[in-house]
């Protein structure tokens, strides 16, 4: 990607860094563990007035590419200090699952010099990790990144 | 003998410290097992478990 990142803040596991397109939007990414080691969820949303965070929002500050180069940027920094982590991500809705493989697909000469990007589908009720194929942009239900680790 | 009493209160004081260090810490722990993603982490461990499953 050609745009610089955002520079960002972390907190543990939590990361924020502010979008400056239209408005100045206050972002959120979060690694959180679920019952199976190794793997995290990644949570990115808009750090509401409230306090709250919302993932559904379609902020559309016009500065998608930064936005998802910080990011990327972010990913590569929390794998740095949990090397053999798995990241895990999907969307709130099919549609914004698609948006993702869209982006993924966009972007994947630039991902796969960092990540290995497996998708997870769906047949008869069983969920199976395929390699991401770029002609395939819907039927995901989630996506898993593993960080190449160059030696 | 003051001098050993001054000592055993300036050693009980600092043990009470770290106890109540040892408290923050366990909260800090739970706070970072809270997730602001709740919907996103369940559906992630229902579809792990679910892949763990099949492979069994």
């Amino acid at each position: 990607m050609n745009q610089r990142p955002y520079p960002f803040t972390r907190f543990a596991d939590q990361y924020t860094f502010i979008s400056v397109g239209k408005r100045s939007i206050t972002k959120m990414v979060e690694f959180s563990t679920g019952m199976h080691n190794g793997i995290f969820n990644l949570g990115f949303g808009d750090l509401q007035p409230d306090g709250t965070i919302d993932d559904m929002a379609n902020s559309n500050n016009g500065d998608i590419i930064k936005v998802l180069s910080t990011v990327v940027e972010i990913i590569i920094d929390f794998t740095d200090t949990n090397s053999k982590s798995r990241i895990f991500f999907t969307g709130s809705t099919l549609s914004r699952i698609s948006l993702y493989s869209r982006i993924i697909k966009m972007y994947y000469p630039e991902f796969k010099k960092h990540f290995v990007i497996k998708g997870i589908v769906e047949n008869n009720g069983k969920f199976s990790e395929i390699d991401f194929d770029a002609d395939i942009l819907n039927g995901y239900v989630g996506f898993i990144v593993d960080k190449i680790n160059y030696i | 003998m003051p001098l050993k009493k001054k000592n055993t209160g300036h050693r009980l004081s600092r043990k009470l410290k770290s106890k109540k260090e040892t408290v923050i810490v366990y909260k800090t722990t739970v706070a970072a097992e809270e997730t602001l993603f709740p919907g996103k982490v369940k559906k992630m461990n229902d579809i792990m478990s679910r892949m763990e499953k099949q492979s069994n």
